[in-house]
């Protein structure tokens, strides 16, 4: 089922209708039960693989409890031997989130790399004279499966480090792990925040309801009126590069930046949205990131569940790890107190950037677009000392708006450069593309023609550009603190009656009533 | 509390830690600073903290830090 | 306002916007099932789903027709009016393109029930037997209700809530329509046939320009499947027999023209089965492998004969001599005589040489003759004595054009080595210099003659500018047998440094800005007079037409044949002319080779070659 068709509203308000006439008590049922509707309605197979992955982390965690139990008693029998018997229920419930973790991500690795890295390595054989070793698998790709896998990971994650208590039902489990918005791109959540939402049978708040109308409004117009009127011209310039002058490449890019963020963020706000009808807020995904001042806080404003997932799941333990601390000292010792401190979160920063290009896809542009964010967040904390004392000396004060703007500005810039990275089918694609942006930049040929060359017309700009223009003053309004939402909901009735007609009328006639516009499909969904 | 405040306000300078209550929740504290600043205390106090004590609980004031150095102190 | 309220008031929203859309879907009809109240344009309509649109045409008028064509688009070129032509009764073209025979059994089924029917006609190609229930589920191809017998709330809800971009692409065509067809609405509403006026003027003629026009048009992927539907094509057409019979409606089933390229992707034996199991059902009359499958002009394209490769078929059916078809063209196929006629056709297949029906014929073209030539559209009389003596010396027989139309229509012989002599505009040396000549080398010529500048001898119309005289009435009924009098145009050829008027038409195309039904008024009415003008000088209307000053659009084209003179002739030079019997088609825009005082014998004579 396609989150953009009419069925899918039709499922949801038969679900939401379903959900608030049954008793609190059941009404987590109905959850499961749509949940497992829209899985298995997409693949029988997908739902199998996803019930394999269910089983094995609900066990692991139930076998953490019984451990920790089992801990609790020996430490009755034998109070003297606390910290011994402590460690070795530490060890015991290592050795089964381990486990668990292993097989979670070899099965993510599994359905989503193993193909991609037995095509290299039949490449790479393939020098030696050897042909076709391994035959790839061509297995289907679940839906949601780089989601769930996170998600239950950090469930695995927060129940050793004793941070939640596991869940003792298998079908409310199954709920926290396969509730249905999350499945096409995410969110992420966690299941402290998510659980307690999905269980405790909300009541239908008419206020919340309109703001999640809102929100999936919302999001329908940022995907169906700027992200896939984009992707096309996107994917000429990207697929054709050789044929186009290095500005437009480089404006390729930065409408991708644009495609990519009014797509996820918009699919985020259609399924937080979708969620919110039963009560249930999800993570958050986007806050503004384009207005993000400096790498760093970009990759907390974007993407943010899976940054904060990466941060508490990869980073700290990473960066508080024996061996760090251990380098760090060496470092102290040989280099001074500021390489000393830096080592640990440096070394870090560019494992988990490498992680979150991974996630991304398999390929060596996936990985180098890894290196390239932890590369320059790495140079940032290295030479913030440095930038400190410039702005000091050229008495720049830091939070006027020129250098605010110029700071954004700049990020954008470093995010657009990064983009060559990840939207480029190979590694290759992505140099020759930057190349030929910086030596065939064609200054003579920045005109009208230039923005007209890979297929889109000037009406279409002019769409674009009214679509593009609305966003922008939006965040913009919502940056400076604007109540937006509060303000709209003050007007008189005839305007917010104007604007909701002129949204519906902008749904009905061009997305669900126009069979010539189907959805593309999300950049994310079923990574 | 004392060498503990050096210890912060030397770590992160230009972080206010007097009065402050919500210093991961508004995002005053970083995850570079909190890197840095778990070194600093694992080496003064002798301790270790973990992946795991790094909650915003634990985190989001100087009392609250001291709090867990305390406890970590103990065990 | 209260989150209630707010969302009743979405709800109102869209409601509202579903209405809207609903509304606009209903009032502008892109396919026609609402009756099309605002525009009331069912060739749009049909254009766009011809399974709606035709049944909503046939609701308010079936009255008006007793007899019914069903097929697919390659029936559009058996034309109501050619039928109307043999048989007496108002027929309708039912034929509904991309279409097969389960829909022809929808089709039947429906106008036998809701209509007066007396006959029926149902075209069958090669493809019939390939598809079968290949409808989609898309608003331009679903059936009508009242044909598929779906719920009719359904089927109106699903119209009503359709994309609006095809009612926004309505209302825009409607403000970009024309009087001649175009892609959005190809369809001529009355007859139910294609509107083909622009498709049938397209030259045809030189076998290599036409493949070079239709790149591709005429290949097809081989198809190993063979015919797979063959059983269901023949149960459907066996069922519309069993319901003509039962309501004693006359029942003719026409297996159409195909081309060599479609027919030569099954074996033998497919096509054998196919024929035999249809004969074991109905008679039927067989056009698909005649002389004409051999060759490509007789098409459209692959799969879509053209409509007097179709009308030839018809006077085959209904014995009209005066139509051209050539040899072993049509068979009327019965159980009986059906393995006989299958046996003889792929024994010898009716391969026809292609000079059998098909000859060039070059066009010269002169225009004064003068003692002292000083321009390239004058020569002198010692020249084209010797140019006159040279073609007939070399076996060269001048024709004229009624002639060249008697050969494509009729099938009448031409001469050997036809060539064709013409003279522009009828000056008086036309009279005194060419016809004399013409007369001692028993030649003959074609004079396009300007009408309105007939007879006049010093000044040019009514005004004192003088001119080149140009001969009388007289003296073209003095020359008849010679020299052929022709159209130039009436007053489409004014010369403008003379003329007083501020609308100066120095050709036949529209003047700049002219509205497109102002200019096609004036055209006729210049046509029409000039021709009634002949008809009281010389007791017959014209036959061809030089097109002033060469200057044609296809709309023009249109026109003139409209008006029933079957050739034009532009001063085009770059390509041939050739003839072809049965193709109406190798008459138009003829191409000439201009010839000057400085035209050597030799030139001539490779001129008159082709």
């Amino acid at each position: 089922m396609s989150i953009n068709g009419a069925g899918f509203l039709l499922f949801l308000a038969l679900a939401a209708g379903a959900y608030y006439l049954l008793p609190k008590k059941h009404r987590w049922l109905v959850l499961l039960a749509a949940s497992a509707f829209f899985y298995l309605a997409y693949s029988v197979r997908a739902g199998a693989y996803l019930l394999a992955t269910i089983t094995l982390t609900f066990a692991a965690a139930r076998g953490m409890e019984v451990l920790r139990r089992r801990e609790r008693e020996e430490l009755d029998k034998w109070p003297e031997d606390r910290s011994a018997v402590k460690k070795r229920g530490k060890r015991r419930r290592r050795m089964v989130l381990a486990g668990a973790l292993v097989l979670n991500f070899a099965t993510l690795a599994l359905f989503k790399y193993l193909d991609s890295w037995l095509g290299t390595a039949n490449r790479l054989l393939g020098l030696f004279g050897v042909s076709q070793a391994f035959r790839p698998l061509g297995l289907l790709l679940p839906l949601g499966i780089s989601f769930y896998i996170f998600q239950t990971s950090g469930y695995l994650i927060d129940v050793y480090r004793g941070r939640v208590k596991p869940e003792g039902n298998f079908l409310k489990y199954a709920l926290f792990a396969c509730w249905f918005p999350q499945m096409i791109q995410g969110p992420i959540n966690r299941y402290d925040k998510l659980q307690p939402q999905l269980l405790r049978g909300n009541d239908p708040d008419p206020v919340k309801i309109k703001r999640a109308i809102q929100l999936m409004i919302w999001g329908v117009l940022k995907k169906a009126f700027l992200a896939d009127p984009l992707a096309e011209a996107v994917a000429e310039l990207f697929d054709n590069f050789t044929q186009y002058q290095g500005a437009s490449l480089l404006l390729g890019s930065a409408l991708y930046c644009v495609q990519l963020y009014a797509d996820f963020s918009g699919g985020t706000d259609l399924v937080r949205g979708a969620s919110a009808l039963f009560g249930v807020d999800m993570a958050e995904n986007f806050h503004r990131p384009y207005f993000a001042r400096s790498m760093d806080e970009f990759w907390r404003r974007w993407h943010m569940s899976l940054g904060e997932w990466m941060k508490d799941y990869l980073f700290y333990p990473l960066a508080l790890s024996g061996p760090m601390s251990r380098l760090g000292k060496r470092l102290r010792t040989r280099f001074g107190p500021q390489a000393g401190k830096l080592a640990a979160p440096c070394l870090s920063t560019v494992v988990v950037f490498l992680m979150v290009g991974l996630w991304q896809g398999p390929g060596m542009s996936n990985i180098a677009y890894g290196l390239w964010n932890g590369g320059l967040m790495s140079l940032a904390m290295i030479f913030a000392p440095w930038f400190l004392k410039v702005n000091q000396r050229l008495d720049l004060d830091g939070e006027n708006l020129p250098f605010r703007v110029f700071q954004s500005l700049r990020t954008c810039g470093l995010v657009v450069v990064g983009r060559y990275f990840s939207r480029a089918d190979s590694l290759m694609q992505a140099l020759r593309m930057l190349k030929r942006t910086v030596f065939h930049f064609g200054w003579g040929s920045l005109g009208a023609e230039t923005f007209l060359s890979f297929g889109l017309t000037g009406t279409d700009w002019l769409r674009l550009g009214l679509a593009g223009g609305t966003l922008l003053a939006v965040e913009l309004l919502l940056e400076k603190g604007v109540p937006l939402r509060e303000r709209l909901d003050q007007r008189p009735a005839w305007v917010q009656f104007a604007l909701l007609f002129g949204a519906a009328l902008l749904l009905t006639a061009f997305v669900y009533l126009n069979t010539d516009y189907t959805a593309i499909m999300y950049v994310y969904e079923n990574v | 509390m004392e060498e503990l405040m050096n210890i912060l306000t030397e770590t992160c300078p230009g972080i206010d830690f007097e009065g402050q209550e919500r210093l991961i929740d508004d995002g005053i504290l970083d995850s570079l600073n909190i890197v840095m600043l778990v070194g600093e205390l694992n080496e003064a106090f002798d301790i270790s903290i973990g992946a795991e004590d790094l909650v915003p609980e634990n985190f989001n004031s100087a009392q609250a830090i001291y709090a867990l150095v305390q406890r970590l102190s103990d065990e | 306002m209260s989150a209630k309220k707010w969302l009743m008031m979405l709800a109102g929203a869209v409601a509202l916007a579903l209405a809207l859309c609903a509304g606009a879907n209903i009032l502008i009809d892109p396919f026609g099932v609402f009756g099309d109240p605002l525009f009331d344009w069912y060739s749009y309509n049909e254009t766009n789903n011809p399974r709606t649109a035709k049944i909503a045409w046939l609701e308010e008028n079936h009255g008006a027709y007793d007899s019914y064509i069903i097929g697919s688009s390659s029936a559009a070129s058996l034309e109501a009016r050619t039928m109307e032509k043999y048989v007496e009764g108002s027929w309708y073209n039912l034929f509904v393109y991309g279409s097969d025979t389960r829909d022809y059994r929808d089709l039947a089924a429906y106008v036998l029930e809701r209509c007066e029917v007396k006959r029926l006609v149902v075209n069958l190609g090669i493809n019939e037997a390939n598809v079968y229930d290949s409808q989609e589920d898309t608003l331009n191809d679903r059936m009508h209700c009242l044909a598929s017998g779906e719920n009719p709330a359904l089927f109106y809800l699903r119209y009503a809530l359709g994309n609006p971009r095809y009612a926004i692409d309505k209302a825009a065509a409607r403000l970009a329509d024309t009087e001649l067809p175009q892609v959005f609405d190809v369809f001529d509403v009355p007859s139910g046939c294609y509107d083909k006026r622009l498709r049938n003027v397209e030259k045809v003629g030189d076998p290599e320009v036409y493949a070079a026009a239709n790149p591709g048009s005429f290949y097809m992927e081989p198809d190993p499947d063979g015919l797979p539907y063959i059983e269901a094509c023949v149960q459907s057409v066996a069922e519309i027999r069993d319901m003509c019979e039962e309501r004693g409606v006359e029942l003719m089933v026409i297996c159409s023209p195909v081309s060599e390229a479609q027919w030569s992707l099954y074996t033998e034996e497919t096509l054998r089965s196919y024929k035999t199991a249809l004969a074991r059902e109905v008679d039927y009359w067989d056009f698909s492998c005649t002389p004409v499958t051999y060759d490509t002009r007789y098409f459209y394209d692959a799969t879509h004969f053209r409509t007097t490769t179709g009308d030839m078929a018809l006077a085959e059916i209904f014995g009209d001599e005066t139509v051209y078809r050539p040899e072993r063209f049509g068979m009327y196929v019965t159980e009986e005589n059906c393995q006989e006629w299958l046996d003889e056709l792929f024994a010898y297949p009716p391969r026809l040489p292609v000079s059998a029906y098909s000859v060039e014929t070059p066009i010269l073209m002169y225009h004064h003759f003068t003692e002292e030539p000083a321009q390239d559209t004058e020569v002198s009389p010692e020249t084209f004595a010797a140019h006159m003596e040279a073609l007939s010396q070399a076996g060269y027989c001048a024709v004229s054009f009624q002639e060249m139309v008697d050969y494509v229509y009729r099938g009448a012989p031409l001469p050997a080595n036809p060539v064709c002599i013409t003279i522009d505009d009828g000056y008086l040396s036309n009279y005194e210099i060419a016809f004399p000549i013409l007369q001692q080398y028993g030649m003959k010529a074609t004079v396009f003659a300007i009408g309105s500048s007939i007879g006049h001898t010093e000044y040019y119309k009514d005004t004192e500018f003088p001119i080149t005289p140009h001969f009388s009435w007289d003296q073209a009924r003095e020359m008849a047998g010679v020299i052929d009098l022709q159209s130039h145009t009436y007053d489409l050829h004014q010369w403008a440094p003379y003329e007083t008027g501020d609308r100066v038409r120095s050709s036949i195309l529209p003047l700049e800005g002219e509205d497109e039904e102002a200019w096609a008024e004036a055209v006729r009415e210049d046509l029409a007079y000039y021709d009634d003008v002949r008809r009281q000088e010389l007791g017959e209307g014209f036959c061809a037409l030089a097109y002033p000053g060469g200057y044609f659009s296809p709309a023009a084209e249109v026109l003139v044949h409209q008006s029933g003179i079957p050739v034009t002739v532009s001063i085009d030079e770059d390509s041939r002319n050739v003839l072809v019997q049965g193709l109406p088609q190798s008459l138009y825009a003829l191409c000439r080779r201009n010839v000057t005082e400085r035209t050597t014998v030799e030139e001539l004579l490779r001129m008159a070659d082709g």
